[in-house]
């Protein structure tokens, strides 16, 4: 390895020390912002059940917590846990925040997976396609239902989805199995039921994903297709799949990769409201009912765990695009 | 010959003998385990005693699967009333309180101790005797104990001692006279409060019994930070098991927890048997499918993937329900809310706004918002006409009603609401028609709520603008998230406070008086600054007027009160306030509540009453709940 690429990656493996730290400050004010806390909301909902709730067991309740102390000594104490990989635990489920996100990892990631590929299966040939037919009939077509999955809010088309699949097709609604195979061994007919739930949440989130990939390859591959480089190639008699493959695609795919790293949290972050519409078990609603409920340390570890990722994610991007495209420095 | 005949009597009499001593039946997937030797016979799992259950409709046929869901399977939902819970008493489907784990228990002259006495012979889920010792456990190890429990969670528990007399007896003794102690058995405390705690499974995990060091590192190990966390992992929270090692006593034990679904089976030593004798339950499994929104229990319900759903239903659903029964196998049931008005509107005594102030503890302004209202329109358009248009008042089978509490100012008048303005003085009005003030502002009211539980606070809250405003009082909506709705509340900074009026169940009312509407309380209340100067002791708050301070005595005197008739003039005169003085202004009650239940599924009422104060599905027993094959 070479000396100025390991001064970089020290450095930047310096930098996010402090980026996660003020990252923590932000997220723990931002999970502080909103009016009372756990134990407004807990006993609101209670009450609304028909519980009652005295000033005494409310401040017991509150000591229960750890909500009596001060701001900045809850913050103190969940950090410290952070730095020794304690996450601390959840006030809804009185389980440690790392067995819950734990438990949803394994569905999440799966789903994140298919998505991506099916995304990048997607966009990459389109983007291709209209970028060499350029205001072609298939330019515009393929473009027009890329926009469409851009367009409608992710909830709506899962709902629509949704509904399509148990009118037409008596797919059942909620979860990845029907009741009948909730249970049965891994079989053929069990595979089936499954992909018969899975493809909603796959094209739900992959086409809302899918056009805006398009639309990058697409002027990228344009810029690309224009410059010399290309034309020499032609000249030099090499078949229109190596003209655009092999040479312009190379650069025009830079873009992807520079975003590539961001997926590591989105693998894990489990598309909220795809999820929550169509009740996949991700994590993606757990993170929103911890918000909901201010379950704060549960919302905040997970929070934080998604920053983690995302800071980490920055620095492989870059690491492999400067590996994939010589031309990138490292200053 | 003779000897022939002897021998038939014998055998008559074996016969019979056997007969009687085995007069109890089981589920079939439990005798092939008494066969295998793996269980012991049902006579001796069973009580010497046990609970017998009138069944609903029928003798049930054991087995089959049922499938709920849940949002969270630690917490409420669904799957918590068809697994059942097990206070201490149960009440009655009539609020009075009958047995459940304790078979009997009477007061002394006094009514400062009550002696309680447990089932001979009942036993946990392991098999495992329960006893007095499981109560004294909790008393001593968990309530007492600094180490587990921050603070005493039940108000009762600082005025009592809980003393073994012997392995089937306890006896809870406390420094005042308290007649009221059996409700608090039967009720949301002796649901939430435990009382009885699987002391031989539990000791393992319990500072006292076992090393802190090593339950630290055991805790460690499975991600707990603290011995508490660690022990309330196997205890539970609340009165749901939350993990499959924990004996129970409830009729489902815990099999299996997974994030995408739970699975309860039947608890082979449970206490309750049918008239027949067959031991309870007859559903051999439930399935507990996790879900991540109540949208999502509506689809399921549709297509028929749950069997039962008393929780997540909601009545603008109804038709729907109904229009899919045939795809989803199920039967859609219309039962009653338990409430004495769904929603109500508390002008707020204590407002900060003094003009206001003097305009909202005016009796006339309150009756003239009252009558102002059309019930009949609300009930037309948000409950298909079927709910009950009321006053906010306790409900009609209630020992404490009377007929005319039910319509005091709950007719609608609009000419007499003007006039009743009218007379206040308030006939001044700017160019949009909104009645002044005696200060020359317009009278603006604010009216502040959390939009859900139930979710016909914002549609009504709609209907209800327009109704004062076109008396002259303008009315702005602030519909908000429920804790910032609390934190306000707690803060006095609401004008018109909404919630559900709830607790008018002999079950609840008598027992909470203090935080059920009926007296002013320190939060969501129609005069919380009064209600911190009665908890403060008149060291904080507004001092009320005679009137609410008289009423804080009644209260008094109600709880202490003994006999039954005593009991009912106090309260009687304590509602007779709300009729005079319309502190909460009620709209209708007792709506239509939908409940799905699979076709087939049977001994459950066509029409019942949802009610958290009877404690939901309990008066109903769900453990006689049957599949009909």
């Amino acid at each position: 390895m070479n000396h100025p690429f390991l001064i970089y990656l020290i450095r930047r493996l310096l930098i996010m020390i402090p980026t996660l730290l003020v990252i923590s400050v932000l997220v723990f004010i931002v999970i502080e912002l909103p009016p009372g806390d756990y134990v407004t909301s807990y006993v609101q909902a209670l009450r609304a059940r028909g519980y009652e709730i005295g000033r005494e067991q409310l401040e017991a309740l509150r000591i229960r917590y750890g909500l009596d102390e001060p701001f900045f000594s809850r913050y103190l104490k969940w950090m410290s846990g952070l730095i020794r990989g304690d996450l601390g635990m959840s006030f809804t489920y009185a389980e440690p925040v790392t067995k819950l996100i734990g438990e949803r990892i394994p569905l999440t990631i799966m789903i994140s997976l298919i998505t991506i590929l099916f995304t990048w299966l997607m966009a990459i040939p389109i983007g291709i396609i209209s970028a060499v037919k350029k205001y072609s009939l298939w330019d515009y077509l393929l473009t027009f239902i890329g926009f469409i999955g851009l367009s409608i809010p992710n909830f709506f088309l899962a709902i629509i989805l949704m509904y399509l699949g148990f009118r037409y097709f008596g797919v059942s609604i909620g979860g990845l199995f029907s009741r009948e195979f909730l249970f049965a061994p891994w079989s053929w007919a069990k595979f089936i039921d499954m992909l018969s739930h899975l493809w909603v949440p796959v094209v739900v989130i992959g086409t809302a994903g899918t056009a805006g990939m398009i639309r990058v390859l697409r002027a990228t591959l344009l810029d690309e297709l224009s410059k010399d480089y290309v034309r020499t190639a032609r000249s030099k008699g090499l078949s229109e799949f190596r003209v655009i493959v092999i040479h312009p695609l190379r650069v025009a795919i830079n873009p992807l990769i520079s975003t590539v790293g961001w997926l590591l949290p989105t693998v894990i972050s489990g598309e909220v409201i795809t999820s929550q519409v169509l009740s996949i078990p991700t994590t993606g609603p757990l993170l929103l009912g911890a918000l909901l409920n201010q379950d704060m340390y549960l919302a905040g570890s997970f929070l934080m765990v998604l920053s983690v990722l995302t800071v980490v994610g920055t620095l492989l991007s870059d690491i492999l695009l400067a590996w994939l495209d010589p031309r990138i420095t490292y200053s | 010959m003779k000897g022939k005949w002897w021998l038939c009597v014998l055998c008559l009499v074996i016969l019979t003998s056997t007969l009687i001593a085995t007069p109890y039946s089981e589920a079939p997937v439990l005798s092939t385990l008494v066969a295998r030797g793996e269980l012991p016979p049902v006579e001796q799992r069973l009580p010497e005693n046990p609970l017998v259950i009138q069944v609903y409709e029928m003798i049930g046929q054991y087995g089959g699967e049922i499938h709920v869901a849940a949002l969270n399977p630690r917490g409420f939902g669904t799957d918590l009333h068809v697994t059942g819970f097990e206070p201490p008493l149960a009440f009655n489907l009539d609020a009075t309180v009958g047995p459940n784990v304790i078979e009997r228990w009477e007061y002394n002259a006094d009514m400062t101790s009550v002696t309680l006495h447990l089932r001979k012979g009942m036993k946990w889920s392991d098999g495992v005797p329960f006893t007095a010792d499981d109560m004294i456990f909790w008393w001593n190890d968990e309530v007492h104990n600094t180490e587990l429990v921050a603070a005493v969670y039940i108000p009762e528990f600082e005025f009592s001692k809980l003393v073994k007399i012997d392995d089937y007896t306890v006896r809870m003794t406390f420094d005042k006279p308290y007649p009221n102690f059996d409700l608090t058995l039967a009720n949301q405390w002796g649901y939430l409060g435990f009382w009885f705690r699987p002391a031989h499974f539990l000791k393992d995990f319990h500072p006292s019994y076992t090393d802190k060091a090593v339950l630290l590192a055991r805790a460690q190990a499975e991600g707990y930070n603290t011995i508490r966390d660690y022990f309330y992992s196997r205890a539970g929270w609340s009165a749901k098991p939350i993990h499959p090692d924990t004996p129970t006593l409830i009729a489902y034990k815990l099999v299996e927890a997974r994030p995408e679904y739970w699975v309860w089976e039947r608890n082979p030593y449970y206490f309750k048997v049918d008239e027949a004798g067959n031991q309870l339950p007859y559903i051999d499994r439930i399935v507990v499918r996790r879900v991540e929104s109540n949208e999502t229990i509506q689809g399921m319900i549709l297509s028929g993937q749950v069997d039962v759903e008393v929780w997540a239903t909601t009545l603008d659903n109804y038709p729907l329900y109904r229009q899919n029964e045939t795809v989803g196998g199920y039967r859609t049931l219309l039962w009653q809310t338990d409430r004495g008005s769904e929603v109500m509107y508390m002008l707020n005594q204590n407002v900060q706004d003094l003009g206001l102030r003097a305009l909202f503890t005016d009796v006339r302004f309150r009756r003239a918002l009252s009558v102002a209202i059309n019930r009949e329109e609300i009930n037309d358009l948000l409950y298909f006409g079927r709910a009950n248009i009321r006053q906010m008042t306790m409900l009609p089978n209630s020992k404490f009603f009377l007929p005319e509490w039910e319509t005091a100012w709950a007719q609608y008048d609009p000419a007499l609401a003007n006039r009743l303005l009218d007379d206040m003085g308030l006939t001044k009005k700017d160019s949009e028609g909104f009645r002044l003030r005696p200060d020359g502002k317009r009278i603006a009211v604010t009216i502040e709520y959390w939009p859900e539980e139930p979710a016909t606070k914002s549609p009504m809250s709609e209907l209800i603008k327009d109704y004062w405003e076109a008396v002259g009082v303008q009315v702005a909506l602030r519909p908000q998230d429920r804790s910032l709705n609390a934190q306000r509340a707690e803060a006095n900074e609401i004008e018109v406070n909404v919630w559900h009026g709830g607790g008018t169940t002999d079950a609840a009312w008598p027992f909470a008086i203090g935080l059920v509407p009926g007296l002013p309380h320190k939060g969501i209340s129609w005069g919380p600054e009064w209600g911190l100067w009665k908890t403060s002791r008149g060291e904080e708050g507004i001092e009320p007027p005679a009137e609410v301070k008289k009423l804080y005595e009644l209260g008094d005197q109600f709880l202490a009160a003994e006999t039954e008739e005593e009991k009912i003039a106090l309260g009687q005169q304590i509602w007779q306030s709300q009729a005079d003085n319309v502190w909460m202004i009620g709209t209708v009650g007792m709506a239509p509540y939908p409940v799905i239940v699979k076709s087939n599924l049977r001994n459950i009422p066509e029409q019942g009453i949802f009610s958290g104060d009877l404690l939901w599905l309990h008066g109903y027993n769900p453990e006689q709940f049957f599949l009909q094959q």
